[in-house]
């Protein structure tokens, strides 16, 4: 048969199609036996900085430090997190650097990326640390899960991940399907299941004939890097299951069926954010836990955006980022009494949230911990106080230590200033190469990565005084 | 032949000042030397003069800049084209309208399809149109939806292969060379005709529901949705040595067409005009551009290009104040929509409206849920009413509930709003989003600050904000006529309403006296009329324009100019094009 030919990298096929780097042989790439992954957990429109971090003082993160803090629902997890204080982004917000896009396209759009914003379109102008790892470290044509919980636009606002310069990666908000997308094919008898195997080899037989053909001529680099991206996506969907692990990429059928039940005209709607986000991190994690993706981003909202919280003993009246900047309208606005409480509530919904995800991942066993032990799930958010719309003094926090690459129990300043707010030496872009490093990407000349995003905003190197 | 210069991509593309970015009443192309940019800081006057023009290229079109033609040569004899990816994925829309053409069954799937981004404006840039994992499971789970819905619908496949009965080999083979024919939008190679018969001998068994030649044609289906063939429209005729611009084959021409005007694939016509040689002239172009345009299928990019440049998606998420707009609503949102869609349909494609026709008509179509807006008394029937608004209160869709309802606040208007608007869409000016650390909120209503307009003026009135709010504000102010969802009102907060201001364009300043004279105006400003034609080009080209097209645009925009700026022969003339017949590879190095 053609197509086994081709998949073997028959030198014929190499031949006719010498732009396609798919088509060329590849080295296999064996499963590693203890994958890595790094999963995004996206919040938008700053926090109360004022009770965010841990009340204690630098070091040893006690579950008592957290009390009172939006870290408090995660004090299960104290001696499994790491927080970095002091990290501002590169480039930086507040026209400080030559990019387009307000404060908010920039907090989204550079978060991952390190990059500038292009004017006109406002999108990233390089790939996002989530997709570069997807690059590297799975299976060729799998790119990292872009999920989002609720509505956003299809804009800067509403995206934080990037194939590359000016490819936003468009978030799926619908977590029914993104689960059928992971599972494939379920609840087939054997027969039917014969028979679909077989019309699949058959279209892709064809579909790949038709590839050989397009590649016949001389393709501009950014053609053939488009169709170079569909076809390695498409002899990805040929070795059928996705995953290589030990966990089996299927839900409880319970859970899934209750996936299934979602009204699809519901997905945007202010009251399933909570429902939907759960369903959401039930699919992620599973995506990672089965070896789906290496890498994963969970965006909350968007933007500039964001839910009314009207549950779990919240009933406010505006939504995430009028309450941001803590007035009832863009114009003529007086203060709401009581945001920044208000405020504090939804952070620390997220940090109940974040705690689901984690239990989520926990809850897999992999060798002789859990999946959690091989990731690190980095809670981000767009901007650190939203009311001025502040890129200094980040809130990050990282939960799981990577395979053992991250410190755990600590709270640790990485600027050498005495303000926190300040955007002299802990650019955001480190803490992405040191991620990269931690998952295990290596640069090609083996060594580990040397700096990631746009060389002329951030600082080459790792944040050491992050790794065990 | 014109070098089109070194294509890399440029590290940062921003033209803009580390300090503040600039403002620009924009033109489309060419950066001529002659511009001049509003500079910020307040430098006074600088507005009145400030006629500049937005910079070419963008959106990783990768021009190198050195390949336009200089500002001063003449385009009398150019020959220029801006380039274009080789590969146009299909839009999700463009991909269900094509199998419902193909199939003869409205078979929507692409709804479920993982969204393609906004660039520029628009959701159909070629760069941006990726085929990733998830879009390819998507083809994938589409494509056997569709071939399980043709095995469950038999007559459609009687309808799709019409052989009196006698379902033999020579059957099958001529079905796959016409559907072929049709779904790679070009005559099937020897091979592919061969490689297609296999998979139909393959394809028996393979399905739970129908006959042995049913699934044959339900794989034959099957596969050819999910080739690149189809889901691209693929140029592959490529320039002789030494040249960078080569006529489009006959075939390549008819999928221009049909995409341009249906948003679908081309129809046996079509096809066959392209066979028989009929579109390697302009003359074949223009009767067939014309034979598209009176079709019904017309309406899809008509409305689709609408609803992308004016942004109706947000209409969705509009909300207004319960206690000041009790019956606005859900429904309210939906009569937006419809009225925004029949308002473009109707006028350019039933009442052959031109440009300033669109700009001025006081004629509209509403469903009653908007009668409470126009202040109409008269019971409406239900579904689509025309209506005539009253002419000085009323011109064209800048004064209709949409663009008002949709640039405005939840309890007051939005001056602001309204005069981006205007600049942006209207004007194609550059109008960058205010630097992230100004305070948005207007000072509160007091005895020296009575009226919107006076918030606006007393708020934006700093030198680092003049230099925008120039060309922003007063186009602004004209629609303080209408409140946030857009009743016409005399009185704002008690205090009259000046609606009067002068708005900078291109072509100079222009004074008015509300939004019923500025729409008046704007319909005859050639700047406006440039943009609208700007904004359709880089809709039907699936990019942005770039510095090679200027000739294309000047050229096209001087003939309508001289003929009252009619959209549907816009449309036509911009198949009558060397953009249109010829393609420039993007290159590399």
């Amino acid at each position: 048969m053609f197509r086994r030919h081709f998949l073997r990298g028959a030198s014929g096929a190499a031949v006719a199609l010498p732009f396609l780097e798919s088509l060329t042989p590849r080295t296999a790439r064996a499963a590693a036996p203890d994958p890595r992954r790094f999963i995004a957990f996206f919040q938008c429109n700053g926090v109360n900085m004022d009770r965010f971090f841990p009340t204690s003082d630098y070091g040893r993160i006690e579950a008592a430090g957290l009390a009172g803090t939006a870290l408090e629902p995660l004090s299960a997890f104290a001696s499994r997190m790491l927080i970095p204080r002091g990290i501002h982004m590169a480039p930086r917000g507040f026209n400080r650097d030559p990019s387009a896009g307000d404060d908010h396209a920039k907090g989204m759009g550079i978060k991952l990326t390190a990059q500038p914003l292009l004017d006109g379109s406002s999108y990233a102008a390089g790939i996002s640390v989530d997709q570069e790892i997807a690059n590297r470290l799975n299976a060729p044509g799998t790119p990292a899960l872009s999920l989002r919980v609720g509505s956003g636009p299809r804009s800067v606002l509403g995206v934080c991940s990037y194939y590359g310069y000016e490819q936003p990666a468009v978030p799926e908000n619908n977590p029914w399907l993104a689960y059928q997308n992971l599972v494939g094919v379920a609840d087939l008898d054997d027969l039917a299941l014969a028979r679909l195997t077989s019309r699949r080899e058959s279209v892709l037989d064809l579909v790949e004939r038709d590839f050989v053909r397009a590649g016949n001529s001389a393709l501009s680099r950014a053609d053939a890097a488009k169709l170079d991206m569909h076809l390695t996506s498409i002899r990805e969907l040929e070795q059928s299951m996705a995953g290589a692990g030990l966990i089996p990429c299927v839900l409880d059928p319970a859970r899934a069926a209750e996936i299934e039940a979602l009204d699809p005209d519901t997905i945007t709607s202010n009251a399933q954010f909570k429902t939907l986000g759960q369903m959401q991190m039930d699919v992620l994690a599973l995506a990672i836990a089965c070896g789906n993706t290496h890498a994963a981003t969970l965006l909350w909202g968007a933007g500039a955006g964001g839910p009314i919280f009207s549950w779990d003993g919240m009933s406010h009246v505006y939504n995430h980022h009028r309450l941001s900047h803590g007035t009832t309208s863009d114009a003529e606005g007086t203060d709401v009494a009581g945001y920044e409480d208000m405020l504090y509530d939804i952070d620390t919904w997220y940090g109940s949230q974040l705690a689901y995800l984690l239990e989520r991942l926990d809850g897999y066993a992999e060798g002789s911990g859990t999946v959690l032990d091989n990731t690190a799930v980095v809670w981000m958010n767009e901007l650190s106080d939203g009311r001025e719309h502040n890129y200094m003094d980040l809130p990050y926090v990282i939960l799981g230590s990577c395979g053992g690459y991250f410190k755990m129990g600590e709270y640790i300043k990485v600027t050498a200033e005495d303000r926190l707010k300040n955007d002299v030496d802990a650019p955001h872009n480190k803490l992405l190469t040191t991620i990269l490093n931690a998952v295990g990407v290596r640069a090609e000349d083996g060594g580990p990565v040397e700096n990631f995003g746009a060389e002329e905003y951030g600082e080459p190197g790792e944040f050491e005084e992050l790794k065990a | 032949m014109v070098n089109l210069g070194i294509a890399t991509r440029p590290a940062v593309v921003v033209a803009l000042c580390v300090c503040l970015p600039a403002c620009y009443v924009g033109l489309d192309v060419g950066a001529g030397d002659d511009a001049v940019g509003v500079d910020e800081g307040g430098s006074e006057g600088s507005a009145s003069q400030g006629v500049a023009r937005e910079p070419e290229s963008a959106s990783g079109q990768e021009d190198g800049g050195s390949g336009q033609p200089p500002e001063d040569e003449s385009c009398e004899e150019s020959t220029f084209a801006g380039a274009l990816s080789q590969f146009v994925r299909l839009t999700h829309g463009q991909y269900d309208n094509s199998v419902r053409d193909l199939l003869g069954v409205e078979i929507p799937v692409a709804a479920t399809f993982i969204p393609d981004p906004v660039v520029n404006g628009f959701s159909n840039n070629s760069d941006a149109l990726l085929v990733t994992d998830r879009l390819v499971r998507d083809y994938q789970r589409a494509a056997e939806e569709v071939a399980g819905t043709l095995l469950a619908n038999p007559d459609a496949i009687v309808a799709l292969v019409d052989c009196d009965g006698v379902y033999d080999d020579a059957c099958a083979s001529a079905f796959i060379a016409d559907f072929g024919r049709r779904a790679f939008r070009r005559p099937l190679e020897a091979s592919e005709q061969d490689a297609f018969m296999r998979a139909f001998a393959g394809g028996a068994g393979l399905y739970e529901q129908g006959d042995e030649f049913q699934q044959g044609v339900a794989l034959v289906v099957e596969t050819a949705l999910q080739s690149p063939s189809f889901l691209y429209r693929t140029e592959m005729s490529a320039p002789p040595p030494g040249e960078t611009q080569v006529a489009l084959t006959g075939y390549e021409i008819a999928s221009r067409l049909s995409f341009m005007f249906w948003n679908s694939t081309p129809d046996r016509e079509l096809l066959a005009a392209a066979e028989a040689g009929e579109l390697d002239s302009s003359e074949g172009i223009e009767t067939h551009a014309r034979r598209l345009l009176a079709d019904p299928r017309a309406a899809d990019p008509v409305r689709d290009f609408h609803a992308q440049w004016l942004a109706t998606e947000k209409y969705a998420s509009v909300t207004k104040d319960p206690e000041l707009f009790p019956s606005f609503g859900a429904d309210t949102i939906a009569a937006m929509e419809v009225e925004t869609e029949e308002f473009f349909r109707r006028m350019i494609l039933e009442e052959n409206a031109t440009y300033a026709d669109l700009m001025t008509s006081p004629v509209t179509w509403i469903t009653p849920e908007l009668a409470e807006v126009y202040g109409i008394e008269e019971n409406l029937q239900d579904g689509l009413n025309r209506v005539e608004l009253d002419p000085a209160r009323r011109a064209g869709f800048l004064t209709q509930s949409g663009f008002l309802a949709s640039h405005a606040y939840f309890a007051s208007t939005s001056p602001i709003h309204r005069g981006v608007g205007v600049q942006r869409q209207v004007l194609c000016a550059v109008i960058p989003d205010p630097p992230g650390d100004v305070d948005l909120e207007l000072p509160p209503l007091d005895a020296t600050i009575k009226t919107g307009r006076e918030q606006v003026t007393s708020h934006t009135s700093p030198d680092a904000c003049v230099g925008c709010h120039k060309l922003i504000n007063e186009p602004g102010f004209a629609f303080e006529i209408y409140d946030s969802v857009g009743q016409y009102r005399v009185t704002d907060n008690g205090e009259p309403i000046d609606s009067s201001g002068v708005i900078p364009t291109t072509d100079g300043q222009l004074p008015f006296t509300d939004a019923v004279d500025l729409a008046h105006q704007l319909a005859d400003s050639p700047a406006a009329q440039r943009c609208y034609l700007t904004q359709w080009f880089r809709y039907v080209s699936a990019r942005k324009e770039q510095s090679a097209d200027r000739c294309t645009l000047d050229a096209v925009h001087e003939a309508l100019m001289a003929n009252g700026y009619n959209v549907g022969e816009m449309l036509v003339a911009l198949t009558q094009t060397v953009n249109f017949r010829f393609r420039v590879n993007q290159e590399d190095e």
